[in-house]
């Protein structure tokens, strides 16, 4: 009986209008989106081949200045684009994407400039999660909201329950039909925006990209399932299908546009940190501090004369400064980051959240990919300072004072580029993505549940007449 | 008769569970977008007054001209409470570097002291009214035909000798009669949190601002009124008017502009802004080679065997501080500086050869952001709010020009007053207290350091002939003017839409 009803709810919306025009509007933003996202990649990979080469000529600059002035220089690592960002950018444009390092330090993050036009109005791109969490979520509500309250109206609702057949039967039937549909839609057009992206692009579609698709498709199916399910319900808690609408489009503006949209708001409220200006005072109250207590001569340098007695005590204190910001820079970061994950744990009230940071994760990309680069330079800058140690050790011409802002006082030796340690990125495991996901994951699928359970039980009760 | 229609569909309407949740949602969310909005402005306001009496504090603080680089921070825009725009784009405050011209504010984007707090999007009023405004004129005009028929209804009506148009003019009317209150309603409330909330103040001309965009809204309503109009004029059913409306509200709200935005930015072309960066470190090498090889002849003339200075201090953008420095030292750091800070603002233009080129391609962006706009009503409404608002690309531009201005007034007071070539441009200490190399020696051997050794112990420079920024905003006939072709086409839409809906409802089969 399932099958039939499911069969019957697929048919009545496949000859509907509103699929034929949400399919058409989807293939098409699935066609734009592909032929955008192929230009945008291509024209990012092209600046980060040149930036790629820049930095690996500014470090073998340095390396053939000297050691010191490779060590002491503040390189930055900006994140390469993704090949699966025609899935999600995962926010990556808005998230800090470059990380400032030299052998002593990682000094911080920042979101690089350009990364997307500042003239610009903050949009999101038409990638598959827009499409998703926008387009499809939209219509899940749109196809569900009036399966219950427009049979109702319609009077076929008491009819097909004369039948024998149970409520939760239909029920099922008609969720069914509608997660199918949508998610038969969304595989065309993922099927489409792969063949444009084969033709048009340079993205490399190897296994990893394809099970990465198939992780989106599943995680966009428990998503819709979960917009169907919220259809549902306001389609069971109102007689009238006008009513039934006005409730899913409230529920549709909280979940996409109110919850997400008011999130630094209620961090700021509920999980707040210390201002930039507070700490950047308290770091300049400990360098007031460390300057007043620094002998006389601290700052005095002598061009020519590496062992010029006083350039010890320049580069004690250069080393008590960079101590001083490290330590409160450090603290700070970690509240931001704090801050950050439990706005995103409030944020989790709705569905587009938990699929945008499941997704994210699966992805390898956004935060999870930001933590694991911010963790991973920090072992990377170890090394290296431990390589420029090692260097400065051999050189009998060094007086070994370690300095980490200037070259007064370690060797003035080059070194030779192909020694020198190079940072570069590592992807996340799939064991560490899932392990970032599956609360997230599990939050969903229980919400679908609870929310599909609820419109079980009203419509066991709903009187059909 | 047209009133009494008019009338009818009111009272309707008045009751309709539609109005309730369009009002429920209004009453919710406006005051929360205007709350959230004032929060942000006032964090905004405490970091403006934060930097800019750092900037004070800096300024007067600073010993030598080489340090005398005013940072000039932008005040907040009170009215993007209504319209953020692209203020969340930018920093506030713009440092006029003599070796390098800026091309935006800096400091903290959207002044968040969270970076990552920039993944999350925020709404604005003007947003609010964007998404709800049309949904709600949708929601009250997509049946106002079908329903009429579906309930047989429109025949009793035509046949009582009503004319079409006179009809169509009274249901139109009924529903502007619920919207307008309606809208007019949401403005007064964010009025009367603003009013209260004391953290916010406008001017006349600003309240002015916010009248003209209320009449821009009125403009942006009526059109997606027409809109739903048009569409039941032309279909049997109100249930497939309400798909067709839905799904035009949801094109023109969320996909025109998403897919405008991402095409924009997909097709027009912009360098990574670390490529341009390592061009301008290229060419600050080329500097810093003439830099050094000037240093050396200049040291080879002067006979100076070694450069030792007792107290130094350096900086970005040639900044440099010195005390007890030997004479012979001081005057070649002098003679240096005579020559390579001219050098510094030639390289500068240098420079911006290839900075304008990022920020015409960044711009180029802009414009063609503001072209595809007349394809969505809710981006020219946006557009023009933002422009109203001094939140849009124009405004940031036009104060960027003012403060590239500044920088060469700035400029032209050194070269005129030959600051360059004086002392005071890398020393406080007074001139007749700097010793020779010997007497040098001598001194910091006995260890008795005079205070005048010591930069923070020289007096600070008397600024009361620098020339001061002051910041002018755009005024209103401006941005009227700016935006006045937008305003236009939403009511040629307007018309146009009408005159369809008319046409239509004139061949409306009314059985």
């Amino acid at each position: 009986m399932l099958k039939t009803i499911f069969i019957k709810e697929s048919q009545n919306l496949i000859y509907s209008l509103r699929f034929q025009v949400s399919f058409l509007i989807t293939m098409l933003v699935f066609i734009v989106g592909s032929i955008g996202f192929v230009k945008t990649f291509d024209a990012a990979q092209k600046n980060y081949i040149d930036y790629s080469k820049n930095r690996t000529e500014e470090i073998k600059r340095l390396a053939s200045v000297s050691a010191t002035r490779l060590a002491t220089r503040r390189l930055t690592f900006n994140f390469a684009p993704r090949t699966n960002g025609i899935m999600s950018d995962c926010n990556e444009r808005e998230l800090p994407n470059k990380i400032a390092y030299s052998a002593f330090n990682v000094f911080g993050f920042e979101v690089a400039t350009g990364s997307s036009n500042p003239l610009l109005k903050v949009s999101q791109g038409l990638s598959w999660s827009f499409i998703v969490t926008i387009i499809l979520s939209f219509l899940a509500l749109l196809f569900a909201f009036d399966s219950v309250s427009g049979e109702k109206e319609q009077l076929t609702l008491a009819l097909s329950l004369c039948n024998r057949i149970s409520r939760g039967t239909v029920l099922f039937g008609k969720f069914l039909s509608i997660i199918s549909l949508l998610l038969i839609t969304e595989i065309i057009g993922i099927i489409i925006s792969i063949l444009l992206i084969v033709i048009f692009g340079s993205v490399p579609i190897d296994p990893r990209f394809l099970i990465e698709t198939a992780g989106f498709v599943i995680l966009s199916g428990l998503f819709i399932s979960c917009f169907t399910a919220f259809g549902m319900l306001a389609s069971v808690a109102s007689r009238n299908s006008n009513v039934s609408l006005m409730i899913s489009l409230s529920i549709w503006l909280l979940f996409v546009i109110i919850i997400p949209n008011n999130a630094v708001f209620w961090a700021n409220k509920l999980f707040p940190i210390d201002h930039a200006d507070v700490v950047d005072k308290r770091k300049a109250e400990g360098w007031e501090e460390l300057n007043r207590n620094a002998p006389p001569g601290s700052w005095s340098s002598h061009g020519g004369n590496l062992f010029y007695p006083k350039h010890e005590l320049r580069a004690r204190l250069q080393m008590s400064f960079l101590v001083n910001d490290k330590k409160f820079m450090d603290a700070y970061y970690s509240d931001m980051m704090r801050q950050f994950v439990k706005t995103r744990y409030f944020t989790l009230l709705s569905p587009v959240a938990l699929f945008d940071y499941s997704n994210e994760a699966f992805l390898g990309g956004g935060y999870l990919r930001f933590r694991k680069n911010w963790e991973d330079l920090h072992i990377f800058q170890e090394q290296f300072l431990q390589f420029f140690k090692d260097f400065d050790n051999k050189d009998e011409g060094s007086p070994h004072w370690y300095n980490p802002n200037e070259d007064y006082s370690t060797t003035h030796l080059p070194v030779a580029f192909e020694t020198v340690p190079v940072y570069e990125e590592q992807l996340p495991s799939y064991g560490q993505r899932l392990d970032f996901m599956k609360y997230y994951l599990m939050i969903m699928i229980a919400y679908t549940g609870i929310v599909f359970f609820i419109s079980f039980v009203l419509f066991v009760k709903y009187d059909v007449r | 008769m047209i009133w009494h229609i008019a009338k009818k569909d009111f009272l309707l309407n008045v009751i309709s569970v539609r109005f309730i949740i369009g009002f429920l949602l209004c009453l919710l969310i406006i005051p929360f977008t205007i709350i959230v909005n004032i929060d942000d402005y006032k964090n905004q306001m405490r970091i403006y007054q934060i930097d800019r009496q750092e900037a004070e504090k800096n300024i007067k603080e600073t010993h030598v001209y080489s340090g005398l680089r005013p940072v000039i921070v932008k005040p907040p825009e009170p009215l993007g409470i209504f319209c953020k725009g692209i203020s969340a784009n930018m920093g506030d405050e713009v440092k006029t570097n003599f070796g390098q011209k800026p091309i935006f504010p800096e400091g903290e984007a959207s002044l968040r002291d969270n970076p990552f707090l920039n993944s999350f999007l925020s709404i604005d009023f003007v947003s609010v009214i964007t998404i709800l405004i049309s949904l709600l004129a949708l929601l009250f005009s997509y049946d106002l035909f079908t329903r009429e028929r579906e309930d047989g209804t429109l025949k009793l009506n035509i046949s009582k000798g009503i004319s079409r148009s006179t009809f169509m003019a009274g249901k139109i009317l009924g529903v502007f009669i619920i919207l307008v209150p309606l809208l007019v309603f949401c403005y007064l409330l964010s009025f009367l949190i603003i009013l209260l909330s004391r953290d916010v103040s406008f001017s006349t001309g600003e309240w002015m601002n916010i009248l003209i965009l209320f009449i821009v809204s009125l403009f942006f309503m009526v059109f997606f009124v027409l809109a739903g109009t048009f569409i039941s004029s032309l279909v049997r059913y109100s249930s497939t008017s309400i798909v067709i409306c839905l799904f035009a509200w949801a094109w023109f709200v969320f996909l025109a502009p998403a897919i405008i935005n991402y095409g924009v930015e997909s097709f027009v072309e912009t360098e990574l802004y670390e490529n341009v960066r390592y061009a301008l470190d290229e060419i600050d090498r080329q500097y810093y080679d003439i830099h050094n090889k000037k240093s050396r002849e200049i040291q080879e003339n002067e006979k100076l065997q070694s450069r030792s200075w007792w107290n130094a201090n350096g900086g970005l953008d040639g900044y440099f501080e010195t005390s007890g420095t030997p004479l012979e030292v001081m005057e070649f750091e002098r003679k240096l500086k005579a020559w390579s800070e001219p050098l510094r603002i030639e390289y500068a233009d240098r420079k911006w050869a290839v900075q304008k080129k990022y920020l015409d391609d960044l711009t180029r962006q802009g414009h063609w952001q503001q072209y595809l706009a007349w394809f969505s009503p809710s981006m020219i409404f946006e557009q023009v709010s933002a422009g109203l608002c001094r939140t849009d690309m124009y405004a940031f531009l036009g104060f960027m020009d003012e403060v590239h201005s500044y920088r060469e007034i700035l400029i032209g007071h050194f070269k005129k007053n030959k600051l360059f070539d004086s002392f005071r441009y890398i020393t406080a200490q007074p001139l007749d207290q700097i010793v020779p190399f010997e007497e040098y020696y001598r001194i910091s051997k006995s260890g008795n350091i005079p205070d005048c050794w010591s930069n923070s112990n020289n007096p600070v420079l008397d600024l009361s002939d620098i020339p001061v920024f002051r910041y002018r905003p755009v005024s209103l006939p401006v941005l009227i003017n700016q935006g006045l072709l937008r305003i236009i086409a939403l009511l040629a839409g307007s018309i146009v839409l009408f005159v369809l809906a008319q046409w239509s409802f004139n061949k409306y089969d009314i059985r």
